[in-house]
């Protein structure tokens, strides 16, 4: 545990593609073919948090992190998964650039559900005559399909050290980390052009990989099956989103309602208010700390009691989504209703981690070749995808309304991002990609996992997400309180009196708006709306300005002048809607 | 038999009204740009990559009509291109199209009956979907090319069932080896003699024997390789991917990708 604490404080960096040097002679790579584990593998050495999913492309950067071995600090570098080294996509062109930098010791994670095509990478790896360790994974898979991995074999014919490794339990890790650091370069001549390589790869998978006897299906086999298919996996993918749904805004609003809410007004609050009306003086620093906009009232309650239950429902049924290996799945079911945008189904994966924040899924686009496919993607996350904390914000402002009119509005936010896949697929040039995706296992979410990542991303909010909150809520109280509203609001009320036909108020949440995502709604709830004013203020929120470290991260993933031209496009697309919308209800309600 | 009398008064209607279209389209360059850019651009390319046309092969084209697109598009990747039709109005029509885009020595232009036309030598031909007694002219072509010839027509499928006749593969005397949906109620099949069809048209269930793999960065490392064994699981609605099992890994595959596999029936 001591050991585990001081490496923990080592810090932990990522780098992008574009920078891959390290301290030449000291990096260990993990590598290995896509979604073997090798992140697990990294986490456990290093006691850092890389994210680790049950889908090909997980790591999209690599990761680095110390591992001491005889008081010597060496790197531990977590390189995206590989099926190859031909230098075809983005991960593979890390993954070269990195063997090429001298590298100390290499660990070759393989699974051994598809060891044949993992010894194919791990021949062209060591060519590189660089010390190789090979971890044959996922062993307890292979048993269930009636495989037992002939490690000796392996070991014999390869002349390099190989372990058998069940990664989520820890088995074997410890022997991987003994190893890594006593292996001389391999000595073997082995294969060295590619269909020799596959024809060596073949003839001692067909050796190593004993049958040991016929095993009928499992249950896993039959839920893959269920799940696969488009009968019943499209009736059952509508019931588990629906159930997914309903969790995520049930667990959040029942937390919301029941606990967190009582929580603040009963037990934080009164002394907070009495604390201050104690000591500063009634006029407008109080108004700021404890007003309408109180800094310190709403500064609170909206980040904690109003978001986090929302956050903390979501990221639960994200990563069990994820862990479980059914997005794939999803994403295969929904592809060929995504070739009518151009886009494929796996693409659906980026744009759900959107829903958490647009930031993770405009960087899950990283691994994908095509320029179009993620430029598409990044567009339709920053103009229609809302991030957890609007969504949150939106249940608070809506689903007291009627649950209806949040479904109406996520179907709404649907529709316009198939519009803009429509628009963008015929005026971007470039082709379809062809869909070729490996379909991982299904696996049970392990709790413990999964606790670990939703706590990791829970942390992630409150740093990255929660704090700016309150940063903002403070220059709203200002605004308000200073009677800045009031002038915004007059040179405002043309487009939102006039155009949307909302309260002068609305100026609030249209400024606050432009640093983060949910303050463009959150002010509305205590407006007392009427239902059409809800509803357009919820669309203008949707698509208006995508927060301000979204654009930041557009302009740094792409181009500044793309991150403009998103701006602009939102922008306009939320004002247009907003005012048709206004309009067109007014006529009916 | 009245049903049949009816189809064929309503299919040389409406085949009327097309040939017209082209026409006008062969006078106007503008007109024809976009009524082909709408209606034949895409299906044109897919059934170019079906076929696997490589430039210099010899191609045919039956029924190519006033204005002999698919006969453009194959001379512009560089075919040498025989385009017939039984019409002499559309030949002397299509002469001048062809003259006006500067095609005259790659497109070769004659007024022949496709059933009676000699195949012998070319490597793919296309047949279009307004050619009637489309059944002799396939049967024709597949006596008369060798066994890596290929054959691409259009059959409908869906509502313009109701207007065409269409053909279904026992009817054939020849494998179809891949088809493709297209867009407005057809579908483009790809035929040819020897036994070999791609994995885009196996049966779910069906355990195959992989013979030809395009090139591809992730199909080897997949297990998609010559020699490999291939169960193809089902495929999506929407026309989307196929499910296919090497090795006991599961791999969803794009359509078009699958119809580029070569696969023969294994034991």
């Amino acid at each position: 545990m001591e050991e585990r604490g001081r490496r923990k404080r080592r810090g932990h960096r990522c780098g992008q593609f574009e920078n891959t040097s390290f301290s030449e002679g000291k990096a260990i790579l993990l590598m290995g073919p896509p979604n073997v584990g090798k992140s697990v593998f990294f986490n456990y050495f290093t006691g850092l948090e890389a994210s680790v999913a049950n889908y090909v492309g997980t790591t999209v950067e690599f990761s680095r992190g110390r591992i001491v071995e005889n008081r010597e600090d060496y790197d531990l570098i977590d390189v995206p998964g590989t099926y190859t080294l031909d230098a075809t996509n983005p991960a593979e062109k890390v993954a070269l650039k990195m063997l090429q930098e001298n590298p100390q010791g290499i660990i070759c994670v393989l699974d051994a559900g598809s060891l044949e095509s993992g010894l194919y990478l791990l021949l062209q790896l060591l060519q590189f005559q660089v010390p190789i360790v090979a971890a044959i994974n996922r062993i307890d898979l292979a048993r269930e399909r009636g495989y037992i991995v002939d490690i000796e074999e392996l070991e014999k014919e390869l002349g390099i050290p190989v372990i058998a490794t069940v990664a989520l339990n820890h088995e074997g890790l410890e022997e991987v980390r003994e190893r890594i650091f006593k292996t001389a370069p391999p000595s073997k001549t082995l294969p060295a052009t590619s269909s020799e390589r596959w024809h060596f790869a073949e003839s001692l998978t067909r050796r190593a990989l004993v049958r040991e006897g016929e095993k009928g299906e499992s249950l896993r086999q039959k839920w893959d099956g269920w799940l696969t298919g488009p009968w019943p996996g499209l009736p059952l993918a509508l019931i588990i989103l629906g159930f997914i749904f309903s969790m995520i805004i049930g667990l959040g609003m029942g937390m919301r309602q029941y606990l967190l809410l009582p929580f603040f007004r009963e037990l934080i609050f009164p002394p907070l208010t009495a604390g201050v009306e104690m000591i500063i003086p009634p006029g407008i620093i109080r108004n700021i700390l404890i007003g309408d906009y109180g800094f310190l009232i709403k500064g609170l309650e909206w980040p904690l009691a109003l978001v986090f239950p929302y956050v903390l429902s979501f990221y639960l049924g994200l990563s069990v989504l994820e862990d479980s290996g059914y997005l794939p799945r999803f994403g295969v079911l929904l592809d060929g209703l995504m070739a009518r945008i151009g886009l494929r189904g796996s693409n659906i994966i980026p744009l759900l981690l959107g829903y958490g924040c647009a930031i993770p899924g405009i960087l899950g686009t990283r691994a994908l070749e095509s320029r179009k496919e993620r430029v598409m993607i990044s567009t339709m996350i920053a103009l229609a995808v809302p991030c957890i904390s609007q969504s949150g914000a939106f249940f608070a402002l809506l689903a007291e309304v009627s649950i209806i009119v949040v479904l109406a509005l996520f179907l709404f936010s649907v529709a316009a991002m198939f519009v803009a896949g429509l628009v963008m697929d015929r005026i971007i040039p470039g082709e379809r990609m062809e869909t070729v995706l490996e379909i991982p296992e299904l696996l049970v979410p392990r709790p413990r996992l999964l606790g670990r990542k939703i706590f990791m991303r829970i942390k992630g909010y409150i740093f990255n997400g929660a704090l700016p909150m309150v940063m903002a809520v403070g220059i709203a109280s200002l605004i308000y309180e200073t009677r800045l509203l009031v002038y915004l609001g007059t040179a405002l009320s043309p487009l939102i009196e006039q155009w949307l036909r909302l309260p002068s108020e609305a100026a609030v949440p249209l400024i606050l708006g432009i640093v983060r995502r949910e303050l463009a709604v959150l002010p509305l709830v205590e407006m007392g709306l009427n239902p059409v004013q809800l509803f357009v203020g919820a669309v203008v929120a949707l698509f208006y300005v995508p927060c301000i470290a979204v654009l930041a991260t557009l302009a740094r993933e792409f181009s500044l002048k793309l991150a403009v031209v998103i701006l602009g496009v939102t922008v306009g697309t939320a004002f247009l809607l907003g005012g048709i919308l206004a309009r067109v209800l007014g006529l009916f309600v | 038999m009245q049903v049949i009398q009816q189809k064929n008064n309503l299919f040389k209607k409406i085949f009327r009204v097309v040939q017209g279209f082209e026409f006008v389209a062969g006078d106007i360059p503008w007109v024809g740009k976009i009524y082909h850019h709408f209606f034949y651009k895409k299906l044109v390319e897919k059934e170019i990559k079906m076929a696997g046309v490589q430039p210099g092969m010899g191609v045919a084209q039956v029924g190519c009509g006033p204005f002999p697109y698919s006969a453009i598009m194959l001379a512009r990747q560089g075919c040498k291109v025989q385009a017939i039709d039984n019409d002499p109005r559309a030949i002397a029509q299509a002469r001048k199209v062809v003259s006006r885009l500067g095609l005259e020595d790659k497109i070769e232009l004659q007024h022949q009956d496709g059933t009676e036309f000699d195949y012998t030598g070319l490597e793919r031909v296309f047949v279009s979907l307004h050619v009637q007694g489309r059944e002799r002219i396939l049967d024709k072509a597949v006596g008369d090319m060798g066994v890596e010839g290929r054959i691409v027509f259009r059959n409908p499928r869906g509502w313009l069932r109701l207007f065409y006749p269409s053909y279904v593969s026992n009817q054939l005397s020849c494998q179809v080896f891949c088809r493709c949906r297209e867009k407005l109620g057809k579908e483009s099949l790809c035929v040819s003699r020897c036994k070999q069809k791609s994995l885009a048209e196996a049966r779910s269930g069906e355990v195959l024997l992989i013979k030809k793999v395009p090139v591809h960065p992730l199909l080897p490392a997949l297990g998609f390789r010559p020699g490999k064994k291939v169960c193809l699981q089902g495929r999506q609605c929407f026309n989307g991917p196929l499910l296919a099992l090497v090795d006991d890994r599961k791999v969803a595959l794009g359509v078009e990708l699958a119809n580029l596999i070569e696969v023969q029936g294994g034991e």
